[in-house]
């Protein structure tokens, strides 16, 4: 299995770092620390500095919240994208959005890749990230409507669910004419998920790997880990690094991140043990 | 008659089996390619003498052997394994073998795989002793390379020195005279591969012996590498 993303191509083994960078006032984590242009751009030349293969920009936070309009959310990520694609020529750019129209506008401003984190609720975007030969991000929300909180979502089976939407999805985008190198599937840990859905998804993430789609997991400080350890939004780095070796073992792909040189480090180690990649430096015992 | 003589140390690290994604001593190895390249250019027939592992629990060839035929650009013509703890006399015969009954007219060339006391730094892989100063300056200085602040266990510059000058022959009564226990103390695992060299040196009878021509010495790691090419 090879995937692509921007000019570049991916082998089944690479392990990417997708660095979180919103464009709001009230995402979860961050707080809005990044809502002006200078720490924006701060943040990313952090994030590439420390290893990061894509940023992810986010106008729209995930929760429910104030309403922010089409034109309001392209008013916070296109102008960043297009000065993004001016300042680094090779940086992969994700925009996180479900609206075609804002996928659009950022696609012409540069961006490489549409993440479409609500499940693909709008049916236009698939033709619009196809007629940018673009990439897209394909995502379960098992049917939850945008920017709300699951309550009492229940499944037969949370995988069989993922496995069922994922797979519809990218026989859309296909059928639209998307790229099939370009389409990358993520099981969306805790949207329309509780903490023992996404605690399945991250058991039985072989069950995504094996369908051969390029898999992105989402797991960076999260309720699921939360709720997993007893962890306020503060604490959770520990279990979301253990989340993620788990899921670096089984095989996923990309890593859509708060802490950028940590993850860089455990998909790092996690590479080495499986033999995917040399140590650094070894001199122990070889002196 | 010995033409030319290649010293290499073996850290096992310049083995590709061991390489990561950055070298830990670029320096080292590419004085050790110099060392053996320019050697090898210069001869007719290119031997090397190595010692076996002294902690052996694999069933391959030694260390020594390998890190020989990595650097080497073409296969040696013969290599000499010494059992590492060979006694003196042992090590003196095993050498004269090599040059005894090769016709005078032909170039030998000897790569000695020989690493000094793994004692040099409290890091180092045998902890500080600080004997192996002394001791590692009596065999550096036999070669005829340069010893730099042998009298300090603080490990030398990591790059090494190169010196392009003409040194000092090579003295292989000196180097008989290592003393196999304390070298077996200082897990000084060259002793004897340096006194095949010894034994070597002294039934070709060059007078002088080869001088050092260009030497890197160095510890990065606490154990000593000596690089150098005699002629």
């Amino acid at each position: 299995m090879r995937f692509r993303l921007r000019r570049k191509e991916y082998a089944a083994h690479d392990r990417l770092v997708m660095a979180i960078v919103n464009r709001t006032t009230d995402s979860f984590y961050d707080k809005g620390a990044t809502w002006e242009d200078e720490p924006a751009y701060a943040r990313v030349r952090q994030a590439v500095a420390q290893g990061a293969d894509l940023v992810d920009i986010g106008g729209i936070k995930a929760a429910p919240g104030e309403e922010v309009t089409v034109g309001e959310e392209l008013r916070r990520v296109v102008p960043f994208v297009e000065g993004l694609r001016a300042e680094f020529r090779d940086l992969t750019i994700s925009v996180d959005t479900y609206r075609a129209e804002v996928a659009d506008a950022v696609l012409t401003a540069g961006a490489d890749v549409v993440n479409d984190a609500w499940g693909g609720v709008d049916p236009e975007v698939p033709a619009v990230v196809a007629a940018h030969g673009a990439a897209l991000v394909l995502t379960h929300t098992g049917g939850q409507r945008v920017r709300t909180r699951p309550h009492r979502v229940e499944y037969d089976d949370v995988v069989a669910s993922v496995i069922e939407s994922l797979t519809w999805q990218a026989e859309r985008a296909l059928a639209a004419g998307v790229e099939k190198e370009r389409i990358v599937i993520d099981p969306a840990h805790d949207f329309g998920k509780n903490t023992w859905h996404s605690v399945e998804c991250t058991r039985r993430l072989d069950e995504l790997v094996a369908l051969g789609w390029p898999v992105l997991v989402s797991l960076s400080n999260k309720d699921f880990v939360g709720e997993s350890l007893g962890r306020d939004v503060g604490g959770r780095l520990p279990g979301t690094l253990a989340t993620t070796a788990i899921s670096a073992w089984q095989g996923a792909h990309i890593y859509r991140v708060h802490e950028v040189r940590e993850t860089r480090d455990v998909l790092d180690m996690v590479s080495v043990i499986a033999g995917d990649l040399l140590p650094l430096r070894t001199t122990r015992g070889l002196m | 008659m010995i033409a030319a003589v290649a010293l290499v140390p073996s850290p096992p690290f310049l083995l590709p089996e061991y390489a990561g994604r950055t070298d830990p001593d670029p320096v080292l190895r590419s004085a050790c390619v110099e060392a053996v390249e320019s050697v090898a250019a210069q001869v007719d027939r290119l031997v090397v003498i190595c010692g076996s592992d002294p902690d052996r629990r694999h069933s391959g060839r030694s260390v020594g052997a390998r890190v020989a035929t990595e650097l080497l650009p073409r296969e040696a013509d013969g290599v000499h394994e010494v059992p590492w703890d060979a006694s003196v006399e042992a090590c003196r015969s095993a050498g004269e073998s090599l040059v005894v009954g090769e016709p005078r007219d032909l170039r030998l060339g000897l790569v000695v795989v020989a690493d000094g006391c793994a004692t040099r730094t409290e890091k180092a892989p045998g902890h500080l002793d600080r004997r192996s100063l002394t001791v590692d300056a009596a065999w550096t200085r036999a070669v005829g390379a340069d010893e730099f602040r042998c009298d300090s266990p603080a490990p030398m510059q990591t790059t090494g020195d190169r010196h392009p000058q003409l040194g000092r022959p090579m003295d292989p009564q000196a180097l008989l005279a290592l003393d196999p226990s304390l070298a077996e103390q200082l897990w000084f695992g060259g002793r004897a591969p340096l006194q095949v060299l010894a034994g070597a040196l002294l039934a070709d009878g060059r007078d002088p012996a080869p001088t050092a021509y260009r030497s890197w010495v160095g510890d990065p790691f606490g154990v000593r590498y000596v690089v150098l090419e005699a002629r």
